[in-house]
């Protein structure tokens, strides 16, 4: 039997994103990425901000009123998570900054002050309340799960694809990837992490190639998802402390056990400044890239 | 990979937590790893007050085990586990009820000097996130040999932070006791024994879990110890057991991770019963504190009390013959404590561990049954070194 590569393309979680088996049946392997794919819609139907009916979307609006709201095991798994992420980033990482997030969106403009005061009035953890398995939220603000969800759903595809005996594969959703073992020859995979400075959705050479055998690989950048303003760039990255984009690098890429952990260090390095970052990177034990503002490339 | 920085295990701690973490994260681990562990165990003489002849001098063990864990292919991990152990010192026979000293210990004359080889082979693979694991043992020294085999599964609950775990294990021994012939020991003799095991692990919040189990094991065959003998009514009779035992024991374990030290709590208690009227419980704490990112040391202490079994007396001097007796001093009522300090080093693929025990028992530390002057209770001390690297 011929082990062979087997790849599958979808959008999902607003971004394209795609899953690669090797496998010597065509069957098991369709099959296999299927559950996967259907994890991946099941997470962006579940936590999508843009959809109405979302169970995020739902859960705030409750959580908003008196007493607060009851979340499900698995929301209230990724609420401890955040939690955990507050507390070591020292409040620089906070999923309260839902408003903040919104205010940045594919701007035109700056935000005046007031706009800017407002929304910064409505983030921060502290004002929430959350005892598992309940969580009171104040009224107006909303929670950005950004950070968290697309790499939590490509461990959990990755999971899946491995519970169906896919030793050797990977899910990659925008950027974020996950690799359940290495290739079928034995050899790693390498995987590419997009040039900054090339325009949006253009293809062309990778900034970098790391090889991977299994884990997960995350980038965060200020080349998804930023605004143009006054011909400056303006990252999707916020510090919830100061309600600015973060200017301390270009990108940061990590190589971690899951890509949870991995995005959730490249965003911290993102919102420390260039210094601290570099040191939280170095001093981490994991393989990282950067690239500071200035275009200078480093490395552990 | 090198040891991850507290920002980073913190956030990999935390994530555990997730559905499906534990699974994913420790698929992924280092999988192969190889450990070698010696350790030097002492029992302290047997007081020259309680000694009435024989050699005071008692075991000692020196032993080699090695773990190896390899992935086979995709779906299959192999681990070898091997033990080397060689012993020496003399054992209690019976006790001799001194009209004027009380009860006294009789030793083995000469010095009992023996090997002990074990060599085990488990295949474990994951299914639908189940884990099975088949072992097959062989024990063999120059008067026992064993096999036995097991199996034992896990299953991790979705998103419910359960998992359960259940296993079943057979083992089949046959002795051929050393100097049968001269000393009138049965020469050849069977015994084999069957247990199952239940167990649930639960994690209550992101730095606490508890784990709890039952076992129940039944012996059929030759229970009685081939070398142990009774002072009856003036003469002496070899140890005489029932043939049949079933024994329930039900462990419950809870971690707490706390973090401001970041140091953990380990609390273990564990309950035993069996028809030969044994219970026993056992308390172990252990406190474990890292002390930079490299170091870590782990006090522990545990407590053991035992009520004796229904036939079990040191000497009978004025009575019946019962059915079954024995003067086995582990089978007697009696209290123990140990107390441990544990460090281990760990550096990037490497790790060492080192372990020191002193343990002291005695009757008046029992918290109940039937109190009798047992001679042959053991202190002992115990040293072991530990060496593991793992790789991908």
């Amino acid at each position: 039997m011929d082990i062979k590569l087997y790849r599958q393309h979808f959008l999902s979680m607003g971004c394209p994103c795609e899953i690669g088996v090797f496998s010597a049946d065509a069957k098991q392997a369709e099959s296999a990425m299927a559950g996967a794919e259907n994890e991946v819609h099941r997470l962006d139907k579940k936590y999508s901000h843009f959809r109405e009916d979302s169970y995020i979307t739902r859960l705030q609006i409750t959580a908003r009123q008196a007493g607060g709201v009851e979340v499900d095991t698995e929301t209230a798994s990724l609420l401890d998570y955040a939690a955990t992420q507050f507390e070591i980033s020292q409040g620089l990482f906070d999923i309260t900054a839902g408003r903040l997030a919104r205010l940045w969106h594919r701007r035109e403009s700056l935000p005046s002050d007031t706009e800017l005061s407002s929304a910064l009035r409505l983030t921060g953890w502290a004002k929430l309340q959350w005892q598992s398995p309940r969580l009171s939220m104040p009224k107006g603000m909303q929670l950005e799960l950004g950070g968290i969800v697309k790499e939590y759903a490509a461990d959990r595809a990755a999971l899946l694809l491995r519970r169906n005996g896919m030793h050797s594969a990977y899910v990659e959703l925008g950027g974020d990837i996950h690799i359940t073992g290495p290739r079928a020859d034995g050899k790693p995979w390498n995987m590419g992490i997009r040039n900054p400075d090339q325009q949006r959705h253009q293809t062309g050479t990778a900034m970098a190639g790391i090889p991977v055998n299994c884990g997960g690989l995350a980038t965060s950048g200020d080349y998804e998802r930023a605004s143009i303003i006054d011909g400056k760039r303006y990252g999707h990255i916020i510090n919830p402390t100061t309600g600015w984009p973060v200017n301390s690098f270009q990108c940061v890429s990590v190589l971690a056990p899951s890509c949870l952990l991995a995005g959730s260090l490249s965003t911290l390095a993102m919102l420390m400044c260039h210094e601290d970052g570099l040191n939280m990177l170095d001093e981490s034990g994991l393989t990282w890239l950067a690239r500071g503002t200035n275009g200078v490339d480093h490395k552990g | 990979m090198k040891k991850l920085s507290r920002t980073a295990s913190s956030l990999l701690v935390s994530s555990l937590s997730l559905p499906g973490f534990t699974e994913l994260l420790a698929a992924e681990s280092e999988a192969n790893n190889f450990q070698y562990r010696y350790t030097l165990y002492d029992e302290e003489p047997l007081p020259q007050n309680v000694l009435a002849q024989g050699d005071p001098d008692r075991y000692r063990i020196k032993s080699h085990q090695f773990r190896f864990e390899q992935d086979l292919n995709e779906r299959f991990t192999l681990t070898v586990e091997g033990i080397h152990e060689s012993m020496s010192g003399s054992s209690p026979w019976y006790v001799f009820p001194d009209p004027d000293r009380g009860p006294l210990q009789v030793m083995s004359g000469a010095t009992i000097s023996e090997t002990r080889n074990e060599i085990g082979l488990t295949l474990g693979t994951q299914n639908n996130g189940v884990t099975h694991a088949f072992r097959g043992g062989y024990s063999t020294e120059n008067d026992y040999d064993a096999v036995s085999a097991a199996y034992t599964g896990e299953y991790e609950q979705q998103n419910k932070h359960t998992t359960l775990s259940w296993g079943v294990s057979y083992s089949d021994d046959r002795l051929s006791p050393t100097d049968a012939e001269l000393f009138g020991r049965i020469p050849h003799a069977e015994r084999n024994s069957i247990s199952a095991s239940f167990g649930l692990t639960r994690i209550l919040n992101r730095n606490a879990l508890i784990q709890s189990g039952v076992q129940i094991t039944h012996q059929d065959g030759f229970l009685s110890d081939p070398y142990k003998e009774m002072w009856i009514n003036g003469g002496v009779f070899f140890d005489k057991r029932p043939d049949q035992r079933t024994a329930f024991s039900w462990t419950t374990r809870f971690r707490q991770y706390f973090v401001g030290s970041n140091a953990a709590l380990h609390a273990d208690y564990r309950f035993y019963d069996d028809d030969w009227s044994v219970t026993a419980h056992t308390l172990d704490l252990a406190w474990h504190q890292p002390f930079g990112e490299n170091f870590e040391l782990a006090p522990s202490i545990r407590y053991h009390s035992q009520r004796a079994a229904n036939f079990y007396q040191p000497a009978i001097t004025d009575g019946q013959q019962p059915k079954y007796w024995s003067s086995d001093y582990r089978l007697a009522t009696y209290g123990a404590m140990r107390y441990r300090l544990s460090g281990t080093w760990r550096a990037e693929i490497w790790s060492l561990a080192l372990n020191a025990d002193i343990y002291n028992s005695s009757e008046s530390l029992a918290l109940s049954g039937p109190l009798f002057d047992t001679p042959a209770l053991v202190d002992f001390w115990r040293i072991s070194l530990g060496w593991q690297i793992s790789w991908q």
